[in-house]
Order: structure tokens, then sequence, then C-alpha cells
């Protein structure tokens, strides 16, 4: 890969006209801002990543581009002309799309009306075979041209959802197509028909944008990496200057690179503790199991350890979180602690076990968004700070406060409106709320750190420690290897429901991670205990 | 697979559209058994009946089923309903057509002013249209000034009723051919997939381009001139307009439309079902005539079966069953939700 | 390597059915100010309103026409306090509760003559039986609250006529103890206390209690709730329960002002709970309302109503006065509300 270019792809030749140039752009937001002289330049043919902590503009030089926003200052320029967006529909017009997380597709409709959708060039009656002839033209641009164009969306798996989403753009004649967090519902299978699509694409001429947390993907799919901290450009690069520990380095700058540091070094210094003692303080999960996305997990944990399910889409993990949490009626749950059976059949039994579940969606499963900061921190505790049914303000407001300190959510008022807080502040208030040394047994943490930056992140994995010092268990889910490695004590590799292999963390590495939870290695058996 | 197309073959495809079928299958069955336990017999005039019981509410009920099919719901419909018969008998003494326009006028102001404040500003359609609901309760009370008005136009309240082939009448032929028409265009033209891109995926559709505001301004628009159209030919048929404003219009309609397969959570429903869901109801309330029951019952007869639907329509029946107790063969066949 | 379950989560903007959105889209349009700003505007707004036509209208602006909105707006502030039981916690509003009031009214007169306290008691139950099953409907399997009201009303107002024979219903001969809920005690009727002591009480439960705030909680955010543990089923029943409590209280004092009862006994007066209760504030969706609010809306409502009578409104005209004054502040609620994320 000498020239970064991946097989088949289209060399731009020199002095080409870029795609996009955007040069010199300023943005804020009231007092705060966003961008500071962000220059971007992408070529026809490209695939160009753009990485940077939440906060860092990413967002902002994205909604810029898209014509949702209007920039202070600077200039863009797209297929060598200049342009000014004025809304949305601009952008659009000029052929930049963008596709984030959130499916924009419906599930009711077919392929064809889904590919169609928004067209302003569709005839009052609807024709079906020429329109068919069309559709499925486009579809072979994104590789999947096989797939009848009546088919009903909601027959289709998640990827190739969104690879129609994307041939909707493209029967729009989008040239730059702008992905954000793509493949954060994806699992690694999926990503990769994506990506195949991406270079089909990419390969005819058209380029990509990709914005992503995930680096390995960002390291893996695109041919210029630009990195964005605190609204300022710090780097472009090509991909052959630049591994993953430099990119790392650059996103996270100076600071947050010791602190990072420092978490790993915590890491390895606890896993060389010894096991902690009393098997009759073992949670003994004997049987969890919930088909057809689970069909059997059971482990023993010990009271501080701290387990790490990886796996991908499909592998239970999530399954197994909520059904330990009460969350899964349906499941069969077998769960022994001091000798005795729990009952798990709602959330409130998993909390009278002392077994807490923090859902891996915040904001719909997890906060409450126009109550205060102080009610989501204490509101589940209510029982306790209250007498006759009467609760005891002043109690819950000390309890309130000294949570909010211990989960580092600082500068708030405790009586602001949950919706004011960042997203990983939110996120240590819904971990927080769930902490309680005297009455936590096990936390169960499904992608504790989703959507959270690298700080909040490291504060996170922080919090966690700090729980288990404190003899609590853990086991958490995460889609990211490195935070996995960084966390567990014990790694639990699933694949499609069963288990693939119990591991300590130190037999683990990246890629031994990756074959199991890929299936490169085949199911070992079931193993109980470290 | 041979290619089929149609409504019906739609129909059949849909799991949704089984409990039709079973209603209408069902309600047959009650209202044969209904009049052989009153020892009545069945004549072609109960056909009659039902058809004009489907010409008067078919369309509030495809009203409210559309507006449940996007996703929201109308309350204001049935006092629509009334106002519309009102302002036809009022305005159209001397031209009738005058006050059928008249009232599908007052119905296009009513369903574009709420249709418009509850998609360009993104609110919930339930206490918009309450606030509509009150506010044409209060202006039907206002033009009949709490008196019967009486329709001096006979004639054309005769002919509007007169039996055609024994069952149908130009008034319920009127409202099955509009039927007919939504049906045609909601499955042969654009405008047909953007109101079903609207009710499974708003955010999708607003995201691909499509005129969300637009759509949904429309389907309040044209659930509310039918609603208010059929008003106007209930005005002329009965010669007269009431102060009598109730929510039997509304219980009916949305029974009828739970029961032809329309979901309260939106995106689903098709027109077969709910003329289905309305033959079926009618047949029903046929049958409650045929054994001369008193009106009370009747509406409590009507009231338990949309507590009945109100419970088929409950998204955590399956799943849970009886508290206290926990369905095995649920457990078994039911996935685990997202 | 990813281990998200299948499904995306509910996704903003994206529509829960009849008329329900995920509450994620609302993006308030205006920002900044306290969450109680909405309601404090609506009342306001309704206030200037009353005072400016109030001043020129003879009669109005005094005491004893003060006094006997107050009065008015007890019976209609009573049901707009069950109400907004029902609306904080979410389950949008009850359709049922006038004709509950009148069923508890048309109960009780006949059981006077078991004594005073039994007939408060039998009454009383029987209200919250009627709640409660709306509420297990509603709290267990989540049925839509309009239609599940919708029938339960329905059913009751057939059923008390079936049972009472479609006849106005008397209290036993001679006994007029029950109606000493028209004394007036230091000028005010008694009827006006007992509304403002509900007031007081369902506010007290509200801000004070777990069950007050495990409602708002619920109201905001149902599968949070759940997921956290809240026994969000029981706390729906709790809500309607509290709700008929509300409604048999209403009955009760229909029965008194009116001496005897039938099934139409409380009219329309739904609405005007319903109305009350949005123009104080309180969000159809959840998780928003005060007690407080409630009661200066009932005094609006009952006020504006009064105003409109004494100016020569008909019924019809007073009737779109509400509504329009409904419209208004379910406007100024999702103008100047904050529920819903705040999207970057």
């Amino acid at each position: 890969m000498s020239d970064g270019l991946t097989e088949g792809q289209v060399a731009p030749a020199e002095g080409d006209v870029p795609l996009l140039a955007a040069r010199d752009l300023w943005k804020a937001f009231g007092a705060t801002q966003a961008l500071r002289g962000v220059s971007l330049t992408i070529a026809p043919g490209e695939i160009h990543g753009l990485c940077g902590q939440n906060g860092a503009g990413k967002s902002t030089l994205v909604k810029i581009l898209t014509g949702l926003v209007r920039p202070d200052q600077g200039a863009i320029s797209f297929q060598g002309r200049e342009v000014r967006f004025a809304r949305p529909a601009d952008a659009q017009a000029a052929g930049i799309a963008v596709v984030d997380q959130e499916l924009s597709v419906v599930p009711a409709l077919t392929v064809a009306e889904n590919v169609r959708l928004g067209a302003q060039d569709t005839p009052f009656f609807v024709r079906k075979r020429k329109a068919d002839a069309n559709v499925t033209a486009i579809l072979e641009r994104v590789g999947i041209g096989d797939i009848r164009p009546d088919t009903r969306l909601e027959t289709l798996s998640m990827p190739l959802r969104q690879l129609v989403e994307i041939a909707r753009l493209l029967d729009r004649n989008a040239q730059l197509l702008i992905l954000d967090e793509p493949t954060a519902s994806l699992s690694r299978g999926d990503s990769l028909i994506v990506f195949a699509a991406l270079r089909e694409l990419v390969s005819r001429g058209h380029s990509v944008l990709y914005v992503s947390h995930r680096l390995d993907e960002v390291l893996d799919l695109c041919d210029k990496i630009t990195v964005l901290r605190d609204g300022q450009l710090v780097a472009m690069h090509e991909i052959a200057e630049i591994n993953h520990q430099k990119l790392v380095r650059l996103i996270v700058g100076e600071d947050g690179t010791r602190a990072m540091a420092e978490g790993a070094a915590n890491a390895a210094h606890r896993s060389n503790r010894a096991t902690h003692a009393g098997h009759e303080r073992e949670i003994v999960i004997e049987r969890v199991s919930l088909p057809p996305a689970l069909t059997s997990f059971s482990y023993r944990i010990q009271p501080g350890e701290v387990v790490g399910l990886a796996g991908q889409v499909g592998s239970g993990a999530t399954e197994i979180l909520r059904s330990l949490g009460g969350l899964e009626p349906d499941a069969l749950v077998d769960v022994t602690c001091d000798g005795k059976a729990l009952r798990l059949r709602k959330p409130a039994d998993a909390i009278a076990a002392g077994i807490y579940f923090v859902s891996n969606d915040r904001q719909t499963e997890g906060l409450f968004l126009s109550r205060s900061i102080e009610t989501n921190l204490v509101g589940t505790r209510l029982r306790l700070l209250s007498k006759l049914g009467f609760v005891r303000t002043g109690k819950a407001r000390r309890l309130a406060a000294s949570l909010a300190e211990r989960v580092v959510v600082r500068g708030a008022r405790l009586s602001a409106d949950a919706a004011d807080l960042s997203g990983g502040n939110q996120q240590k208030v819904f971990i927080g709320r769930t902490l309680d040394a005297s009455r936590n047994r096990l936390l169960l943490l499904d992608e504790p750190t989703r959507g959270v930056d690298v700080g909040g992140r490291a504060e996170i994995h922080n919090l966690i420690r700090n729980a288990c010092a404190e003899g609590t268990s853990v086991v958490f889910s995460s889609g990211e290897s490195d935070e996995v490695l960084a966390l567990a004590d014990t790694i639990i590799t699933l694949k499609a429901g069963e288990v693939v292999a119990v591991h300590a963390r130190a037999e683990m590495t990246e890629e031994s991670l990756l074959a199991e939870t890929t299936g490169t290695v085949g199911p070992a058996e079931v193993s109980v205990g470290v | 697979m041979a290619r089929r197309s149609g409504m019906v073959a739609n129909f059949r495809a849909d799991t949704g559209a089984k409990l039709p079928a079973a209603v209408i299958v069902v309600m047959i069955i009650v209202f044969v058994t209904m009049a052989h336990v009153a020892g009545r017999p069945i004549t072609w005039f109960n056909g009659y009946d039902i058809m004009q019981n489907f010409g008067e509410l078919g369309w509030i009920t495809l009203g409210i089923a559309l507006s449940m099919i996007a996703g929201e719901f109308d309350l204001s419909l049935p006092s629509l309903y009334y106002l519309g018969g009102a302002v036809a008998v009022l305005t159209g003494v001397g031209h009738p057509w005058l006050g059928v326009l008249a009232a599908v006028a007052v119905g296009i102001v009513s369903g574009g002013i709420q249709g418009a404040v509850v998609a360009k500003f993104r609110m919930s359609s339930v206490p918009v249209t309450l606030g509509g609901y009150i506010i044409l309760l209060g202006i039907f009370f206002v033009v009949t000034g709490d008196k019967s008005i009486a329709y001096s136009n006979y004639d054309v309240g005769a002919r509007l009723d007169q039996p055609i082939f024994r069952v149908f009448s130009i008034h319920s032929l009127i409202i099955v051919v509009l039927f007919v028409v939504v049906a045609a265009v909601l499955r042969y033209t654009r405008v047909g997939v953007v109101v079903r891109a609207v009710g499974g995926g708003r955010r999708a559709s607003r995201v691909a381009g499509v005129s969300v505001d637009r759509t949904l301004i429309g389907i309040f628009i044209v659930s509310a001139a039918g609603t208010a159209f059929s008003g106007a030919l209930l005005g002329y048929s009965t010669s007269a307009a009431t102060p009598n404003a109730d929510l039997s219009p509304l219980i009916f309609a949305v029974t009828a439309a739970v029961l032809g397969g329309v979901r309260l959570e939106g995106g689903r429903g098709s027109l077969l079902g709910i003329a289905i869901g309305v033959i079926a109801l009618s047949m029903l309330q046929e049958g409650l005539v045929i054994i001369n029951i008193s009106d009370q019952l009747s509406e409590m007869v009507t009231g338990g079966l949309l507590a009945i639907v109100a419970l088929i329509s409950a998204p955590d029946l399956r799943r849970r069953g009886f508290p206290g107790t926990r369905s095995a063969a649920v457990a078994a066949a039911t996935p685990p939700p997202p | 390597m990813a281990s998200r379950s299948d499904a995306p989560a509910l996704a903003a903007d994206d529509v829960t059915g009849a008329g329900m959105h995920a509450a994620e889209h609302r993006r308030p349009l205006l920002r900044g100010g306290p969450a109680y700003l909405p309601g404090v505007l609506a009342v306001t707004v309704g206030l200037t309103i009353l005072l400016v036509f109030g001043a020129i209208t003879p009669g109005f602006l005094t005491v004893a026409n003060g006094k006997a909105i107050l009065l008015s707006a007890s019976i209609v502030g009573v049901l707009a306090i069950g109400e907004t039981f029902v609306m904080i916690s979410g389950s949008l509003f009850s359709l049922s509760i006038a004709q509950i009031a009148a069923a508890t009214a048309m109960i009780y007169l006949p059981a006077l003559r078991y004594g005073i306290g039994a007939a408060i008691l039998i009454a009383l139950a029987l209200a919250v039986a009627l709640n409660a099953v709306q509420g297990s409907m509603i709290g267990w399997w989540r049925a839509n609250p309009i239609i599940v009201t919708i029938a339960i009303g329905s059913l009751t107002e057939g059923g008390a006529m079936v049972i009472s024979g479609n006849r106005n219903i008397y209290p036993p001969e001679g006994n007029t103890k029950f109606m000493f809920i028209l004394k007036n005690v230091g000028g005010i009727s008694v009827s006006t206390y007992l509304f403002l002591f509900v007031g007081l009480v369902a506010a007290i439960v509200m801000s004070r209690t777990r069950f007050g705030m495990q409602l708002y909680m619920m109201g905001d955010n149902r599968r949070a709730a759940r997921a956290a543990g809240l026994p969000v089923a029981n706390l729906t029943i709790g809500a309607f329960v509290a709700a008929g409590l509300c409604a048999g209280v209403a009955g009760l004092m229909l029965a008194a002002i009116s001496g005897q009862a039938q099934s139409s006994l409380a009219g329309n007066s739904t609405y005007d709970a319903i109305a009350a209760a949005l123009v104080g504030g309180s969000a159809v969706t959840g998780g928003r309302g005060s007690i407080g609010r409630t009661v200066l809306g009932a005094i609006v409502i009952a006020a504006v109503t009064d105003l409109a009578l004494q100016r020569g409104y008909n019924e019809g005209a007073q009737l779109v006065v509400k509504g329009v004054l409904v419209f208004v502040a379910v406007l100024l609620v999702r103008f100047a509300g904050r529920s819903g994320t705040r999207t970057a």
C-alpha cells in the first residue's frame, strides 16, 4: 500500500481539483467557540477519516458541510465551485449527503420505495417496472444489486438497511457521503459489508468522509485522517504516516494521554492481584438463557471481580446483562447467592438482591431528562430516604451532592435538568445512581462508555475500579477491545448466544479477542470460573 | 411466487389482516343468532340498514383510522361531524350542494389549522385536537342555538336514502366510492407511499426530504373534510340537526378501526380492513336493534366492546398475561423485546 | 467488535402511536428558564385577560363574585386535581371522571340511610374501584388511556342509567345532613374549603412523598422507571386511584349541591377539568405539572366561565372560549417547556 490506495481504487491524478475544499472555518455558538479556523480537503475517490473527542468540533464541521449551520468565517468549495449553503436542501442538491447511526429508512416500505423516498421526480402514479429497473441499477453501485426491489425492508438485516439508505442518497446524486458513526450498531461482520460497499462506491469516483470513534476501523478504511481537538485542526495525515498509538495521542493531547496511561497501569496492577477470598460470597450464575438470542451462559463471580463480556451483535452479551438485571421476564435465570436462589423476574427483584443494571441507552432507558440532576441521582433509592412515605429532602440533597462529587459531575447545579448535561456527565449520573457500597452486590453495565469521550471514559473506568475495590462485582459488555482489556480481570468471549471461552486478562490480546468473537476459533467448552 | 397486486393480495399477506377476517365471521354468526333469538327473519331491509350505517359512520371511521395510521389521533372529529350537519342544514335549504360545500369548507379549515399546529410545532395531536374538540363543540352549540333545527328540504333526504339494489342508497354508495378512491390513491400513487412512510417512519421520512408536515396536514384535512361531509349527509338524511353531540361516533370509529386491523401504534392498516370493521360493527348494532334492547343497554354493549378492543390492542397483554401468572406458552413463543 | 442489541432504540421523532411521540424529539423553542415557566406563563396570561375583561364588566371584580367563582371552581377543581395525577403519571387523561363522579353521587344518596360516614365510604369505594379497573388495564397492559377511559365512562353511564331505571335518585326522606357542604364558614362555602383542602393534600403527596416523586419520574420516562425498578404498574393504578378519590369527592359535593343525582349530573365537567389542568401547565405527555398550578387553572377556568356568562355568552360560546384557552395553554407548554433532550 505504498500510495495509500487499496486495490481497485482509482488514483486521483496530480493537480486534480479536490472534491471538497473547506478553508479556515470558524463557528461560535454563543460563548462557545466550536471551530477555530479548520480546513479540510477531500479528493475525489478518497475515504477521509475524521477523528476527535466529543466537543472537538466534528459534529459542527459536519453540520456546516451539510448546510445545517452556517460558518461565521471561512469558505467552502465543492467540485471546484465556491458554495454557500443556506439550508440542508442546498447541500443535498449540491451532492453532499450524510448518514448517521440512526437509520433513516422506513421498515414498512419496500426497498424500492425507500430508495425513491423523498425524490421530487416520481410520477404521480407509481409505475413499478420502470422504477424497479432504476432502483436495481443503484443497488448495484453499493454491491447489493441482487436484492429484489419489492422486498419489504423489515425483512433485511441492519447493514443491508443501511446500504439501502446509502442507495437512496445515491439516487439523489450524492457525490460526497458523510458517514457519522455508521457502524455504532453493527457487528464486525456487518461493518465489513458496509466497508466493501464504501470501497465500491469510492472506486466509482464518489468520496466518503468517515467520522468515527472506532480508531481501528478508521485506520483500516481511510486514505487520510484529519484529527480535531478543541475546535482546531491538530493534524492531517496520510494513512501510511500514522498508527493507533499516534492517533490516540493526537486526539487526546498530552494531559489525556497521561490519564489513560495511569488507567492502564492500574489495570495491569489489579490483574496481578490474588483472587478475592470467600467462595461463600461468590455469585453463582447456574444458567441464564433467553432463546433465541442467548442459548446458555453460566459463571461464578467473585466479589470485586470485573468480568468483561466481549462479543458482537447477536453475541448475547446484552441479553445476559438484561436477564440478570430482571428486565427480561421471558428469560430463564438461575442464580444463587449465599446459597439462596435469587428470584429475578423484574428489575425490582434484582435491585432487592443488590444487582444493579445500567442500560446501554441512557436516554430512553436510563435518565429522567426533564427531572433535576438531584432526582436522577437519588430518585431510585427513595425508600431509604423516606419515612412513612415522606421523603426527607435534606437527606436526599446531601446524598445527591456526595454522589455528584463521587462521580465527578461538577459545575452543574443539582437542581438543573438532567437534559442539560453532556453525554459523558449523563452517563456518570446514570452509573452514579446505582452506586451504594452497602447494597451493591453486582453491577451490570451494558456498554458503560457508549457515546462518551476519552476523558469521560477514563473517569468512568475509575468509578468502576473504585466500586470493585469495595467488593462489588462488575460484569460489563463492551464493543471496544481496548476497554475490555483495560478494565476486565476475566474476559468471556461470546458468539451467537454462546460462550466461546473464558480467559484471565493476562492471556488475552486484541487479536485473540477478535479471533474468538468473530468465530475464527471454534467455541470452546463452557468453563465455569477462572 | 406469482406476482399479485391489488388490495386483496396486500390484505392476505398482511398478518394484521387476520383480525378483520375473523371479526366479520364472528359478527355474521352473532347477527344471525340474534335474529334467530328474536324470532325475526333476516330481510333485505337489515342489509339496507347496515349499509346506511356504513354511509353514516364509514367516513369518520376512515378519518380516525387515517390519523391513527399516521401515528396521530384526531379527537376533534366527533364534534366536527355534528357541526357539519348543522352547517349543512342551515345553509343548504335552497341549494343542498351549497350546504354540503359549506360543511366541507368548515372541515377543511378545522383540519388545516389543527394539522398545521401538530405538524409545524411538532406537538402531540392529543391535546391539540382536544382543544379543537371543545372549540368545535362550542361552535356547534352556538350555531344551533341549543334548539333543533329542522331541514325543510325533505326531498333531498328522501332521495339520498332511497334504496338502490335493495341494500344500497345514494348515501351509502357515495361513501363506498370514496373508500375505493382513497384505497386506490394509497396503493397506486406517490401520495400513498408518502402517507405510509410518515406513519411507519416519521423521522426517516423527514430526513429523506419527504414533506412530512404537508402530508400530515393533508391527512388531517382529508379526514376532517370527509367527516364534515358525512355529517352534512346525515343532517339531510334525518332532516334535522339536534343539539345532541356526544362521543358515540368516536366510540364507533375507534372500535371499528381496531377491529379492522388498524393498530393504535400507527403505521399499519388497510382500507379493506377498515371497511370490514365498519360493516361488522354495523351488523352488531343492527342485531341489537333486532333483539330490541334499550338504548342504554346498547350503549353499554358498545362501551364494553370498546373496552375489549382496548384490551386487544394493549401492547403488553400478550407478554404479561394476567398478574401473578405466567403463561408458559407465551413465554416460549414471544421473542425477547429489543 | 460490537455487542449492541439489534434493534435501534426508539429514534427521535418517531411516533409511538395514537398521537404520542417518543420524548426525545421535542426541542424547546425557548431555551432557558426554569421548568415551571410555561405553567406560570399560562396562568399569568389567563389572569391578565381576566383582569382586563373583568374590569370592563360590571359586577365581575367584586368580592361576592369572587366567592361565587371560587364556589363554582370547587367541583371542577377537585376533578382537575384528579386529572393532574393521571397526566403527571404519563397516562394522558381520564375521560370517565365525570361519569364516575355522577355514579358516586347516585350511590351516595341512597346509602345515607346507613349513616353519613358509611355512605361516604361506600361512595368513595365505588369511585376508587372503577378507577382501579382502568388503572389496571392501563398500568398492567398499557392499554390506550383515552380508549379505556371512554369505554369505562360509557359503561358506567349506561350502567347507572339502567340501574336507576333512568330516574333521578333522591336521598332518604328528610335526610339533609349531607348538605353541610352548602354551609358557609366565615363567609366562604365549605365546598371551597374542601376544594382547597384536597388541593393541599394532593400537593403534599406529589411534592413530598415517595409516591409523588415516583409518579413524576414514571411520567417523564416510563421505560427508564421500569428499568430502575420502580413499580410502574402499581404507580399507574395509584395515580388512577387518586383520581378516583377526587372524582368521588366531587360526586359527594355534587350530590350535596343538587340534592339529587342522575347520570348526567356532572355534565361536561371532564373537559373543564382537563382544561384546568392544561391551563395550569401540566403536560399531557407526562412528567410535568403541579397541583398548585392546577388549582389556579381551575379558578381561571371558573372565572372565565363566569365572565363569559356575565357578558351574555351562551353555553356554546363559553365552550369556545375554554377551547381556545386550552389551545393556547397547550402551545405555551410546548414552546416554553423543556420536555425532552437538548440536542447538540
